[in-house]
C-alpha cells in the first residue's frame, strides 16, 4: 500500500512543472551572492548569550529543496576559524531542519536519522511527494545522541574564547570576557556521514564526504528576545560548480590548496553599506561579517592568538561617506602605529561609530574592502557583510550589504586610491 | 592616536570609477540600471503609521539621473519624477512624504544648481554635470489636488488623475495607498514612464550603466515593527538580451529586448512561520508583472486579465506533508483554482489568512507565478517574492525568499562560449595508481583562431561508478586566416583516486566510458 501510495505520488509529482524542475541542480550561475539553492550554506556570525537563557540567541534552518533524501553537514566554528563539532542532519525530499544554536551549544543536537536507521519513519517522517534515502556511514551517527558534558563545555568554552579540555588546554576563539559564544557555521550536503569538517583531508574530492548537488535553502534570524529585536537573512549560499572551479580559487580555497576540489563559488572581497545613526534609527548600525583568513586555524595557546590576528586597520581601504558624498578616510598623524581592523577575526560584528569604527557622520554609506596587502599576513579575501538597523527599543532590520566585486572577479584596485 | 580625518585630497590620486561589474541573470545585490521597490503601503490615516522609505544610490563616481516612476497594485503608472545624484551620493525617499503633503526630493544637476545647494558633492564625486531635459529640476512640492489624486488612484478610488477612473484594487481602505516603485538610470528628465514609447530603445530616455543601488524599510512604529531589504537590482546588458529575450521590461518593448534588463523569476519558495518566537504569523510579498495593458479601468470594472493565477502553490510543512493550495494539471479537464492569493502586481498576503488558508503553522511553500496552465501563456511572466515574520507586538524579520530555476540561459563559462563534449577518454591504468580521464571538444578549433578561456573537469565516485563533469569555453577569433588544423580545442583532464583492480564505468552526460584497471591501453568514447 505504502508503494502503491508512492508511486501515485510520483505520478503526481510529473504534473507538478515547479516541482520536477526544482530537484536538479543545474540552476547554478555561480559568481553572484544569489538566493538560490546550493551546495553549502554559510551562517556567517552566530551569537548565543550564555548569560542568560532568555537572551541573545540564533536560529537557523536547513532546508533541502529536492524530492530526493540528502545529507546535510552541519560544522560549527569558532570566530578565529577553528572547528569545534561536526555533525549530520538528514532531510527528506523537501524537508526543513530548524535548528537554535543556543540547544546545540547545550549538546542538542537535531535528531534525524535517513531510511536504514529510521524504517519507521518515526525520527523522519516525510511527506508523499518526498523521497527517503539511505547515506553510508551514518551508523552510530544518526539520529544523534546528545552531546557529553565533556562535549558541551568544550563547546562552551571555546567558542567564548576559553581554554577547552578538549584542545588540550589550548583556546580557540577572542576572549571579549562577555559569556556570549561567537562563531560561525557552514553546512555542505554530504554523500556519506562523517565527523569530518572541511578543513581536513579527504572531505573533498573524488572519494571525498561533500558532494555537489545544489540543492540546500535556508535562512537565519538573530533573536534579542529581552531586547525585542530581530534580524532575519537568507544563508549565505554558495554554489557548487566543480568543473567550473578546476584549478580556480574558490570557497574553500584554503583547505584545497587552490585546486577547486571543493567546487564552491568564492565570495567578494569589496562592500559596501549603508549606515544610519538617527531618524527612526535612533539605535544605530551594526555590521555583521565574516572574512576567510586563508589560513587553516587551529587551537592555540591561550595568550598566543594566530599570527594573523587582529587584522590590521589598512584605512586606505575603508571610505566613509555622509549623504552628500563628503568623503573620511581613517588616518592617523605622521606614522601610524597598528590598529586592529574593525573586523579582526573571521566572524563578528561591529557598531559603525564605536571606537572600533568610528565614523564623522550620522548617515551615509561605507566603501569596505577586505582585502589586506601586509606583507607576512595572509590577504584575506572572500568576505560577507550584513547591516543591522536599529530603532532603540522599537525595532531593527537587517539585510546583506552591497557586495562591490565577485570573488570570480575580485577587485584589483580601489576606485579611491591608486595603488 | 587613531581619528577619522577629514580626506586629504593630496593625499590620494582620484581614478575614475568604472560601473561595477554585471552578474547577469541572478537576483543579487551588484549596482544595476534598473532598482525596484516590490511594494509599498502608506497609512496616510496616522501620521505615525505604517510607511515605505528607500533610498537611491550612486555607485560611480560621475553624477547620474535617476527616474523614478510609482505604479499603483495593478500596475498603473501614476507619477515620474527625476533624482540628479551626484557621484556617490545617496538620497533617501520617504514615501509618506510625496503623498501626504507632495514634497518630492530635491535634486538638482549642474545648470539648476551651479552653486551646490541642492546637490552638494564630496572629493571622490566626478565634476557636476547637465543633463537634458530637467529645467524641473529641483522640483516643485506637487500642489494638493495632484497629491490628492494619487492618494485616489493608489487606494483603489476614482482619481482626477485618470478622468474619474481607478487604477488600483479597492480594499476599502481609502487612507492606505499601495504600489511599486521603479527606478531606471536614464540620459535625460522626462515625464516618460517605462510603459511609454520613446522610453527605450535609440534615442530612448533609458540609460544601461549598472551604477544605482539602494534599500528599502517598511517601518510601522506604532506597531514597533519594521522589516528592510535591497531594493530589487535589475541589471543591463544591452548586447547580452537581443530581439525574443526575456526582459525585465519584455512587455513594454514588445519582446525586443531592447530594455536590456535582466528578467526575473516566476519559480519562488518561502518559509513561513505561525508560533514560537514567531506568533505573529508570516506576510509574504510578491511582486508580478501583469498580463494587462496597464491603463486607468472603469471604477467597479477591473483590467482584463484580472486576477492573476499561477501554476502551482503548494504548501509543505515541516514533515514535508504537502498541500495543494492551487496547481497546475495538464490535461483536461482542468480542476477548479482554488486560491488566487497574489492576483495584482503588488500584492501582500497573509500566509494562513482569507486569501491564503493553510493547514499548518510552519513549513514552506513552492510558487510557480507563471500564469495556470490552461491560461494563455505569458512569455513576460516574472515575480518577486519576500517574506515578513513578527512576533506579536516585539520585533519582526523580512528577506528575499528563494527563487528556482534560472533567470536565462545558462552561461557557465566565465568568457567565450561553451563547447560541446566530443569525446572522453581514460589513459592507460595501473592497479593502485588513478586513472587520467581527458575530455575534448567536439569539432574542428583552428589552433590560430581559438582561445582557450577556460577547460575544468571535475570526477565524484557515484556508487560503483564515476560521474564526471567537464566544461570547456572557447572563444573563437574571426580575423585573419585561420590555420586549417584542428588542435586549437584544448581539454579538459581530470583523475580519479587510486584504483583496485577491477572494471569501472565513467559517465559523463549521456557518455558512459567502461575501462579496466589494469590496462595497458587507453579508451575513448565518442559523442555522436
Amino acid at each position: 500500500m505504502a508503494r502503491m501510495l508512492r508511486r501515485l505520488a510520483l505520478a503526481w509529482l510529473l504534473m507538478f512543472p515547479v516541482l520536477a524542475a526544482a530537484p536538479r541542480a543545474a540552476v547554478a550561475k555561480t559568481c553572484a551572492v544569489d538566493v538560490v539553492p546550493a551546495a553549502t550554506l554559510l551562517l556567517p556570525y552566530f551569537e548565543v548569550d550564555l548569560k542568560s537563557p532568555a537572551g541573545r540567541t540564533t536560529l537557523m534552518s536547513i532546508n533541502n529543496v529536492s524530492d530526493k533524501g540528502a545529507l546535510a553537514h552541519v560544522v560549527l566554528w569558532t570566530d578565529l576559524g577553528v572547528p569545534t563539532l561536526a555533525f549530520d542532519v538528514y532531510l527528506t525530499g523537501y524537508d526543513i531542519q530548524t535548528l537554535n544554536l543556543r540547544d546545540v551549544l547545550a549538546g542538542r543536537l537535531p535528531v534525524t536519522a535517513d531510511s536504514v536507521r529510521d524504517p519507521a519513519d518515526t525520527v523522519s517522517p516525510q511527506g508523499g511527494f518526498s523521497q527517503d534515502a539511505t547515506f553510508p556511514g551514518c551508523a552510530g551517527l544518526l539520529p544523534p545522541a546528545p552531546l557529553s558534558a565533556a562535549v558541551v563545555e568544550h563547546l562552551t568554552r571555546a567558542h567564548q574564547g576559553l581554554s577547552s579540555p578538549l584542545l588540550g588546554g589550548k583556546c580557540a576563539a577572542q576572549a571579549l570576557g562577555d559569556q556570549i559564544a561567537r562563531g560561525y557555521v557552514t553546512v555542505d550536503v554530504a554523500r556519506q556521514c562523517s565527523t569530518l569538517t572541511p578543513a581536513d583531508p579527504g572531505y573533498f574530492g573524488v572519494d571525498g564526504v561533500a558532494s555537489n548537488d545544489n540543492v540546500l535553502w535556508g535562512d537565519f534570524f538573530l533573536i534579542d528576545p529581552a531586547g525585542d529585536v530581530a534580524q532575519g537573512e537568507n544563508l549565505v549560499r554558495i554554489e557548487s560548480d566543480p568543473a567550473r572551479f578546476a584549478g580556480h580559487p574558490t570557497f574553500y580555497e584554503r583547505y584545497v590548496g587552490g585546486s577547486g576540489a571543493d567546487g564552491r563559488e568564492p565570495l567578494p572581497t569589496v562592500w559596501d553599506s549603508r549606515y544610519l545613526d538617527g531618524g527612526a534609527f535612533t539605535g544605530g548600525t551594526d555590521l555583521i561579517y565574516w572574512r576567510d583568513s586563508r589560513v587553516r586555524n587551529q587551537a592555540f595557546a591561550c595568550d598566543h592568538p594566530p599570527s594573523w590576528y587582529p587584522f590590521p586597520w589598512e584605512f586606505e581601504r575603508t571610505v566613509i561617506f555622509d549623504e552628500e558624498e563628503h568623503p573620511a578616510v581613517p588616518s592617523c598623524q605622521i606614522t601610524c602605529p597598528i590598529f586592529p581592523s574593525p573586523f579582526p577575526a573571521e566572524a563578528g560584528r561591529v557598531a559603525v561609530g564605536s571606537a572600533s569604527l568610528p565614523v564623522p557622520f550620522q548617515f551615509g554609506w561605507l566603501y569596505l574592502d577586505m582585502k589586506t596587502s601586509l606583507v607576512g599576513l595572509p590577504a584575506a579575501t572572500q568576505s560577507w557583510l550584513g547591516s543591522i538597523h536599529t530603532a532603540q527599543g522599537a525595532f531593527s532590520v537587517g539585510y546583506e550589504a552591497d557586495p562591490r566585486d565577485s570573488g570570480c572577479t575580485p577587485e584589483t584596485s580601489s576606485p579611491f586610491f591608486r595603488q | 592616536m587613531k581619528r577619522i580625518a577629514a580626506l586629504a585630497l593630496l593625499s590620494v590620486a582620484l581614478t575614475t570609477a568604472a560601473p561595477a561589474r554585471a552578474d547577469l541573470c541572478a537576483i543579487d545585490h551588484a549596482p544595476a540600471a534598473t532598482l525596484l521597490l516590490p511594494y509599498f503601503e502608506v497609512d496616510l490615516a496616522n501620521p505615525a503609521g505604517r510607511t515605505t522609505l528607500f533610498s537611491v544610490n550612486n555607485a560611480g563616481d560621475k553624477a547620474v539621473l535617476a527616474h523614478v516612476v510609482l505604479w499603483t497594485d495593478l500596475a498603473v503608472p501614476t507619477l515620474a519624477f527625476d533624482v540628479y545624484l551626484t557621484g556617490y551620493d545617496v538620497q533617501t525617499i520617504n514615501l509618506r512624504d510625496i503623498f501626504a503633503t507632495g514634497v518630492l526630493p530635491r535634486t538638482a544637476d549642474k545648470d539648476r544648481d551651479p552653486s551646490d545647494i541642492y546637490s552638494p558633492q564630496g572629493e571622490f564625486s566626478f565634476s557636476d554635470i547637465s543633463f537634458p531635459g530637467c529645467e524641473g529640476l529641483p522640483p516643485q512640492p506637487l500642489p494638493a489636488s495632484l497629491a490628492d489624486s494619487l492618494q485616489r488612484a493608489h487606494s483603489g478610488r476614482p482619481s482626477s488623475l485618470f478622468q474619474d477612473q481607478c487604477a488600483g484594487v479597492d480594499r476599502n481602505q481609502p487612507q492606505v495607498v499601495r504600489g511599486y516603485v521603479t527606478v531606471d538610470v536614464v540620459k535625460r528628465c522626462t515625464p516618460l514612464r517605462p510603459s511609454d514609447p520613446g522610453y527605450f530603445g535609440p534615442g530612448g530616455v533609458a540609460g544601461s550603466d549598472n551604477v544605482l543601488w539602494g534599500d528599502f524599510f517598511q517601518v510601522d512604529p506604532g506597531g514597533r515593527f519594521a522589516q528592510g531589504d535591497s531594493l530589487v537590482r535589475i541589471e543591463a546588458s544591452p548586447d547580452r538580451f537581443g530581439p525574443g529575450s526575456r526582459t525585465f521590461y519584455g512587455r513594454y518593448v514588445q519582446g525586443s529586448g531592447a530594455d536590456g534588463r535582466e528578467p526575473l523569476a516566476t519559480a519562488w519558495a518561502s518559509r513561513y512561520l505561525n508560533g514560537g518566537p514567531f506568533d505573529g504569523g508570516t506576510d509574504l510579498i510578491a511582486w508580478r508583472s501583469v498580463p494587462w495593458a496597464g491603463s486607468p479601468f472603469p471604477c467597479g470594472t477591473r483590467p482584463a486579465g484580472f486576477p492573476q493565477t499561477q501554476q502551482d502553490l503548494i504548501a509543505f510543512d515541516e514533515q514535508e506533508n504537502p498541500a495543494f493550495l492551487a496547481q497546475s494539471y495538464p490535461g483536461p479537464p482542468p480542476p477548479p483554482l482554488i486560491l488566487i492569493p497574489f492576483p495584482g502586481a503588488a500584492n501582500r498576503v497573509r500566509v494562513g489568512g482569507p486569501d491564503l488558508p493553510l493547514p499548518f503553522d510552519f513549513g514552506w511553500i513552492l510558487f510557480d507565478l507563471a500564469p495556470f496552465v490552461n491560461a494563455p501563456p505569458d512569455p513576460y511572466a516574472q515575480a518577486w517574492v519576500g517574506q515578513v515574520s513578527s512576533a506579536q507586538g516585539r520585533f519582526s524579520v523580512g528577506f528575499q525568499s528563494t527563487h528556482l530555476g534560472g533567470l536565462c540561459a545558462d552561461d557557465r563559462c566565465p568568457a567565450g562560449q561553451p563547447a560541446a563534449v566530443g569525446e572522453l577518454c581514460v589513459g592507460p591504468t595501473a592497479a593502485g595508481q588513478p586513472a587520467h580521464f581527458t575530455v575534448t571538444p567536439k569539432g574542428c578549433f583552428s589552433s590560430s583562431c581559438t582561445q582557450i578561456v577556460h577547460a575544468g573537469c571535475a570526477v565524484q565516485h557515484d556508487g560503483p561508478d564515476f560521474r564526471l563533469d567537464a566544461l570547456v569555453c572557447l572563444q573563437t577569433s574571426n580575423t585573419g586566416t585561420c590555420t586549417p588544423d584542428c588542435g586549437g580545442g584544448g581539454m579538459a583532464r581530470c583523475d580519479t583516486g587510486a584504483l583496485a583492480p577491477g572494471t569501472y564505468t565513467a559517465r559523463l552526460g549521456t557518455l558512459a566510458l567502461t575501462f579496466q584497471v589494469p590496462s595497458a591501453t587507453a579508451s575513448c568514447v565518442t559523442a555522436p
